[in-house]
C-alpha cells in the first residue's frame, strides 16, 4: 500500500515537472519570435537611419552595417530591396518583409545618390 | 491538501487556471508591447535643434543671418517636407547679449520660422506646464529649447542664438 503511494507521487510529481517544461517551453518560443519580429526591426532601422541624417553636417559620410537586415530579409524569404530612401520626400524606407516597410521622414535634402548600400559588405553609407 | 493524491495535489484544476493566468499575461504583454510605438519625437526634435545650431553658428555673422536669410538654403533642410507635411516646427531668434556680463540688450529677433506653426503654442503649453501635468501632453508634439551665445568675429558682438524645434513624428 505504502508502495503505491509512492508510484503515485513520482507519477504526479513527473506529470507536473512534464507539464511545466511543455507551458514554459511554449511561452519561450512565443517570446524568442515575438522579438524577432521584422516590424520592429525595420521601425528601428528606420528611424536610426532617420536621425543619423537629421544630425549630419555637411560634407560627412557615414557607414551602418547592416548585416542583421540582409539575416532577417533572406529568413523571410524577402529577396527587394532592403533599404529605399525617397529623396523628394526625405524620407527611408526599410522592408524586411514584402508589404509596406516602415518609412521615416528627415529633414535634410540629400542628393539623389546619397543612399549607397553595398550588398556584399553589407553596409550602407550615407553622403551629405 | 493533505489529504489529496499526488496526481490531485500537483494537477488540481486550480494549476491549470495558474498558468493559463499566466499565458495570457505574457501574451498579452507582448501584444502591447510590439504594438506601442517607439516614440522618437524628443530625440528627434534634439537632433534637429543640435543641428540647425551647427548649421548657424558655424562661421556665424548677424549681418548674413537678418538680411533676406533663407535658412533652408543655409541648412540644407528640404522646404517640402517641412512646410507641407505638418511633423515638423523649428524657429530661430537672435539677440545680442553684452560679451562681459552676457546681459541680454535690446530686443530679441526672429530669423526664422516654419513648418507646422501651431506647434508653437503647444511647445508653449508644455514648457510651462507643471512636472505632474506633463504626462497629459502625450499627443503633443515633442519640444527642444536650445539657447547657445555666439560670437560674431566681424562686428565683434555676441548674441543669444534661441531655438525652439518640435515633431510629432509618430508613424
Amino acid at each position: 500500500m505504502k508502495s503505491k503511494k509512492g508510484v503515485n507521487l513520482l507519477t504526479g510529481t513527473v506529470m507536473f515537472l512534464i507539464l511545466n517544461v511543455i507551458f514554459f517551453g511554449i511561452m519561450f518560443f512565443f517570446l524568442a519570435r515575438a522579438g524577432t519580429g521584422a516590424e520592429i526591426t525595420e521601425e528601428q532601422y528606420a528611424k536610426q537611419i532617420a536621425l543619423i541624417i537629421d544630425g549630419l553636417r555637411e560634407d560627412t559620410e557615414v557607414v551602418i552595417y547592416i548585416d542583421e537586415l540582409y539575416r532577417l530579409a533572406k529568413k523571410n524569404n524577402y529577396a527587394g530591396d532592403i533599404i529605399i530612401p525617397n529623396y523628394e520626400n526625405s524620407s527611408v524606407t526599410v522592408k524586411l518583409v514584402s508589404g509596406e516597410g516602415h518609412t521615416y521622414h528627415y529633414i535634410n535634402k540629400l542628393d539623389p545618390g546619397s543612399f549607397l548600400l553595398d550588398n556584399n559588405k553589407k553596409e550602407l553609407t550615407i553622403r551629405i | 491538501m493533505r489529504g489529496k493524491k499526488a496526481g490531485e495535489r500537483y494537477l488540481s484544476p486550480w494549476m491549470f487556471i495558474n498558468w493559463f493566468i499566466i499565458g495570457i499575461v505574457i501574451v498579452i504583454g507582448v501584444i502591447i508591447f510590439l504594438n506601442a510605438k517607439g516614440d522618437m519625437r524628443g530625440v528627434e526634435s534634439e537632433v534637429i535643434a543640435k543641428s540647425l545650431f551647427d548649421c548657424l553658428s558655424t562661421d556665424f555673422s548677424y549681418n548674413e543671418l537678418t538680411n533676406n536669410f533663407d535658412i533652408y538654403n543655409k541648412c540644407n533642410l528640404n522646404r517640402k517636407i517641412i512646410e507641407e507635411r505638418g511633423i515638423f516646427y523649428f524657429s530661430v531668434y537672435l539677440q545680442e547679449i553684452d560679451g562681459a556680463s552676457f546681459r541680454r540688450i535690446g530686443d530679441e529677433k526672429l530669423i526664422a520660422e516654419g513648418g507646422a506653426i501651431a506647434f508653437r503654442e503647444d511647445c508653449k503649453i508644455q514648457i510651462w506646464a507643471e512636472e505632474e501635468k506633463k504626462g497629459q501632453f502625450a499627443s503633443l508634439p515633442k519640444c527642444t529649447y536650445l539657447f547657445e551665445n555666439v560670437f560674431d568675429k566681424q562686428i565683434k558682438k555676441n548674441y543669444e542664438i534661441s531655438i525652439v524645434t518640435a515633431s510629432n513624428q509618430d508613424d
